[in-house]
Parts: structure tokens; sequence; C-alpha cells
């Protein structure tokens, strides 16, 4: 009876589908998405030779124009406009369409997100906005920047929206069913992303008086903490939506079934509950912060390890699974019989065993004593390229060569898939030097968000060289890389061969439990969340504004 | 009959000695263990750096 239930899900689960108006949105998302990763692409790589000193840009373009947009389009627009496009595409699958207007809030999302990244971007160039992708005071840009960021996160306000509005709807028509699996990841990564920003928000609103004039100084303190709220966020929100492929997409590719649900949900609960708390880990060196809330951060920051060691553990059980029913033999005998030449799992694949040596990182950061070996240097920018670079954009990768052709009706063809696989070992080997050389010359003392020099040709920083030639070798692979994966991207949207393409979601094991309806209390996790973030936030910001520092007036170095 | 037996036996115990191998995790003990490892290299070498550098 089980058993027969399950396959008329099945087989009314493959009945949804993105519709036609729906896969318009996510291609909309898309195509901005691969054209900043295009631009950011290009501007990473003159980063990364002028960084070694192979490069002199001209006088019309500074250092830190270039890592403020480079920063910018990656870290904000690339990654956002990804996630919205590929979360969209999940709810609308899951739900069997979306809402009339839940569609017209992702248009309108749309709209604010063109609209402010055009005007951060024309402030970038025009040599306005120089503040590096972190935006916080001393550094001032000029108004309209901060205006152009406050449009992109109404863009994001109004996906969550969106997203909000359209969960609440099916459970209202599905009494007492539990939402599916991906739409419930939806639901966590814009539960996270809405109170992530309200951090952010805030600061922003409170330095465009300050950049226009009207207000003489700004609570510097204050203000980076209100960055790192939301940064130190970002980040495990672009993780969270790499996971949703991880837990649910990439079992199905490997002919295998996905995890147990508890722990899934489990582990979106822990993630959006636990995130917003550990924004002190940036600042761990800072002065004016209680050693006290110090810890509390650092304790919550490491905190993140526990969803992240459950996630390793149930997906290499799902691995092991998977490739032992494929005849794996041995103790690790599975691992070979995983569909390695299929880029729809190589790449997340590589995204994973990536996030190996980032978490491993992420810890040393954390933790206070190792914090001051590896601070302001370039490890730093080594680790977030490894999380970022590999764990999560991998993973966004890997998805783009299956749920593209899907949306835009066409098939992910073997010729394709082979492109997918260079793309993939080019971007792995990019990464690798180029994040492995940042880790270790920063472990050698190499400063980060600094321009090439020789400090006077001394010992130390002439040491730094041949590790920054390494990193530029790098840069150029991942260049590389991106513009394989932008013509494969748009390839697949307007030129391959017309077809259906699977859209892979699995299935729970045969003798799964049913999911525990306690998991769906979203009103009780979100109470939750601002009760840890009142826990971490509420003292020392009050700290701040009682016993201000003085005020900073804007400044411009450059 | 007695040798037909023997052989139902052994073929059972293939059998399960099979199932067992296909829902075996001895794998990701191992890959668990290895990520743990990595963690506590990566730790123990920075604290290295930290403490040679006080």
């Amino acid at each position: 009876m089980e058993n027969a239930l399950r396959e008329t899900i099945s087989q009314k689960s493959s009945l949804l589908g993105v519709n036609t108006e729906d896969a318009k949105v996510s291609l909309s998302y898309f195509s901005v998405s691969f054209v900043s990763l295009l631009i950011g692409g290009v501007l990473g790589l003159l980063q990364g030779l002028e960084r070694a000193g192979l490069l002199q840009l001209p006088p019309w373009l500074n250092y830190y124009q270039v890592l403020t947009a480079h920063g910018i389009l990656l870290l904000l627009v690339f990654s956002t406009t990804f996630t919205i496009g590929y979360q969209y595409a999940n709810l609308s699958h899951s739900f069997g369409g979306l809402l009339p207007k839940v569609r017209k809030l992702a248009w309108i999302g749309f709209a604010l997100m063109i609209v402010g990244t055009i005007m951060v971007a024309v402030m970038i160039v025009l040599n306005e906005a120089s503040v590096l992708y972190t935006f916080y005071p001393p550094l001032a840009a000029h108004p309209l920047f901060y205006v152009g960021l406050v449009f992109l996160v109404l863009g994001i306000w109004a996906c969550c929206f969106g997203v909000f509005i359209n969960h609440r709807h099916w459970k209202k028509i599905n009494p007492g069913q539990p939402v599916p699996l991906l739409a419930f990841f939806a639901m966590g990564v814009f539960v996270l992303w809405f109170f992530a920003s309200l951090g952010v928000t805030i600061e922003v609103l409170t330095l465009i008086p300050w950049s226009m004039g009207l207000v003489e100084t700004t609570n510097v303190m204050v203000g980076r903490t209100l960055f790192w709220w939301f940064g130190h966020s970002l980040v495990n929100i672009w993780y969270l939506v790499a996971v949703s492929a991880w837990y649910v997409i990439v079992p199905k590719i490997i002919g295998g079934r996905h995890f147990n649900e508890k722990l899934i949900r489990l582990v979106v609960i822990l993630l959006v509950i636990l995130n917003i708390p550990g924004g002190f880990h940036h600042q761990i060196v800072d002065p004016g912060i209680s050693l006290s809330v110090k810890f509390l951060h650092v304790f919550m920051s490491l905190s993140i390890a526990v969803p992240s060691l459950m996630t390793a553990f149930a997906m290499f059980a799902v691995f092991e699974r998977a490739g032992r029913k494929l005849g794996g033999k041995g103790v690790l005998g599975w691992f070979k019989k995983l569909p390695w030449g299929d880029v729809r799992f190589l790449a997340p694949m590589i995204a994973m065993i990536a996030f190996i040596p980032g978490g491993a990182g992420g810890i040393v950061n954390t933790s206070n004593q190792l914090n001051q070996v590896v601070h302001n240097t370039l490890w730093v920018v080594g680790h977030f390229h490894v999380t970022v670079g590999m764990s999560v954009v991998m993973t966004f990768f890997g998805i783009s060569y299956w749920l593209i052709p899907y949306l835009s009706k066409r098939q992910l063809t073997p010729k394709m898939n082979k492109i997918g696989v260079i793309q993939t070992i080019i971007w792995t080997i990019g990464m690798i030097l180029m994040a492995g050389s940042q880790h270790l010359v920063g472990l050698l003392g190499d400063p980060r968000r600094t321009s090439f020099t020789t400090y006077g040709d001394h010992p130390t920083a002439l040491s730094w060289i041949p590790y920054e030639y390494v990193m530029g070798i790098g840069a150029t692979l991942l260049l590389v890389g991106v513009i394989i994966q932008v013509y494969a991207v748009f390839n697949m949207m307007f030129f391959a061969p017309k077809g259906e393409t699977e859209y892979p979601v699995a299935e729970p094991e045969d003798d799964a439990r049913p999911v525990p309806m306690w998991t769906e209390r979203w009103g009780l996790w979100i109470v939750l969340l601002l009760m840890v973030v009142a826990m971490a936030y509420v003292v020392p910001i009050m700290d701040f504004v009682l016993h201000a520092p003085p005020g900073s007036p804007p400044i411009r170095t450059w | 009959m007695m040798a037909e037996r023997q052989l139902s036996r052994s073929t059972q115990s293939v059998k399960s000695s099979n199932a067992e191998d296909e829902n075996s995790l001895r794998g990701t003990l191992v890959s668990v263990g290895v990520v743990g490892a990595v963690i506590i290299i990566v730790w123990v070498s920075v604290f290295w750096l930290y403490m040679s550098r006080v």
C-alpha cells in the first residue's frame, strides 16, 4: 500500500514542473547572473595580475575600484540572482507553479535589482565608490552607491515575500501535508535572507545622510557590526542554497535516494537559527568589544560546524549506498562507481570535497588565537575563494547544466556535458592554484586589500612574490573557466537542441518514516532566530551607542 | 538432501553477506574520519604557527 502510494505521489510529482511563465523569471535572473560572472571574472583576472606585479593598471582604473567591482558583482549580484533563479524554479516545480502575484513580485524584485546594480556599477566606474565590497565606514562612497544598495535589498525582500506568500498559500490548500523538501529549503533560504539583510539595511540607511553631508559623523563600530551581521549570514545563505542541491538533487543524479528527511530538515532549521550571531568572528581583533561577547560569537560561529558535519556524514552515506548498489566493494570501492563523467555530479561533488578544507579554514578563522595569525592576510581571501568560489559556485555551475536546458526546453547534449567536465577541471585547477597560494602566502603575512607593493624591497615582501605569481596563473585559468561556463549557459539557453531534460529530484528511501510535522513550525524557528540574534547583538550594540567612540567623518582614500 | 541443505545455507550466507555489504557504511565512517583529521591537522598547524610567533 505504502509503495503504491509512493508511486502515485511520484507520478504526481513528475507532472509538476516549471511552467513557461515561471521559466522566464528564472532564465532572466540567470542571464543577469552569468553576465555579472563574466564581467566580475575579467575584473578578477586584472586584480590577480596586478596583485602579482605582472600588470600595471591604467591611470583611469585603480586597484581598489577593480576590487570593489569584482566583489560586488560576484559576491552580491551573481550569487543573489543565481539563488533567486534557482530557488524560484524549485518553488515552481514543488508547488506546481507560482501564484501570479508571486511571479509579479519576482519581476518587481528583478527590476529593483537591475536598477540597484546599475547605480552601484556606475558609481564604481566613475571612481566614486572604491570602498571595497564590504563598504562599511569610515570609507565613504557617493550617496547613489548606497541608494543602489537599497534597491538591491528591496529586490531581495520582494522575492522573500513572494516565497512566504506562495508557501502560506500551499499550506492552506494542502492542510496537514509537509511541504516538498526543495520548497522547505527555499523557506529556509529566504527566512535567513530577510533577517540577515535587516542589519545591512539599517547600516546603509544611516550611511546615506552621512555620505550626503547631512550628518557629520557616523559610529564606525555600529556600522561594521551591522555589516557583518549581514556579511557572515550571507556566506551561509549561499551555503544553504548549495546544500539544497547536495541533499536533494545530487542523490537523484547518482541513482540513489535522499538521506533521512528529518535530518535534512533539522540541518536547515539549525542553519537558519544559529547563523546570524557569528558576525564578530570577522571583528575578532577589533577593540571595544568585550571578551565575553567575542567568545559568544566564536561559539555561535563554531556551532555551524554541527549541521555541516551532519551534512558530511549524510552525503557520504548517500554516496556509499548508491556506489555499493552499483557494485562497489570494500571500504572505499563505492567511490569509484560514482558517475564522475557526468558534470551534473562532478561539479557539485568537487564543491563538496572543497568544503572539507574550506570548513577547516573557517574553524581556524573563528578561533581567537589562530585568527591573529591569518587576520587581514591573503589566507582569508583564499578561504572565501575555496568556500564560495568552489563549494558554492561549483554547485551553482553543476545546477546550471540541468536546470537551464530544463527551463529553455532544450537538452544537455553529451558534447555539452564534456565541455562542462573540462570547465570543471579547469576551474578546479585554477582555484587550487590561486586559493592554495593565497592560503600559504597569507600564513607568511601577505596582506589582503592591498595593491602590489614590495614595501621598499623588504626581503619578507619579496619572498611573497613567487606565491603571487602562482595566484596570477590560477586567476588566468579561472577566467578561462568563466568564459567556458558563460558560453555553456547561453548555449543551453538559446542554441542547444530542443528536447526534454530531467528535473532531478531524489525520492526518499523505501523504508523512510513520515516527515515530522514539527519541522514545519516556521513561526517558532523565527522566534528562536530572533532570540539568538538579540542574545548576540543587543548588549554590544547598546554598548557601542552608549559608550560611542568619536564619530568618523566620511573618508575618501582614493 | 544433506548436500542440498548445506548448499542452501551457503547461498543464504552469501546473500546475507551481499546484503550486509550493500548496507555497510564502513566507507562513510572512514570518510568522516578523514574530514575530522583534516580539521585537526589544519587547526593544530596554524596554532603551532601562532605559538611559534608569540
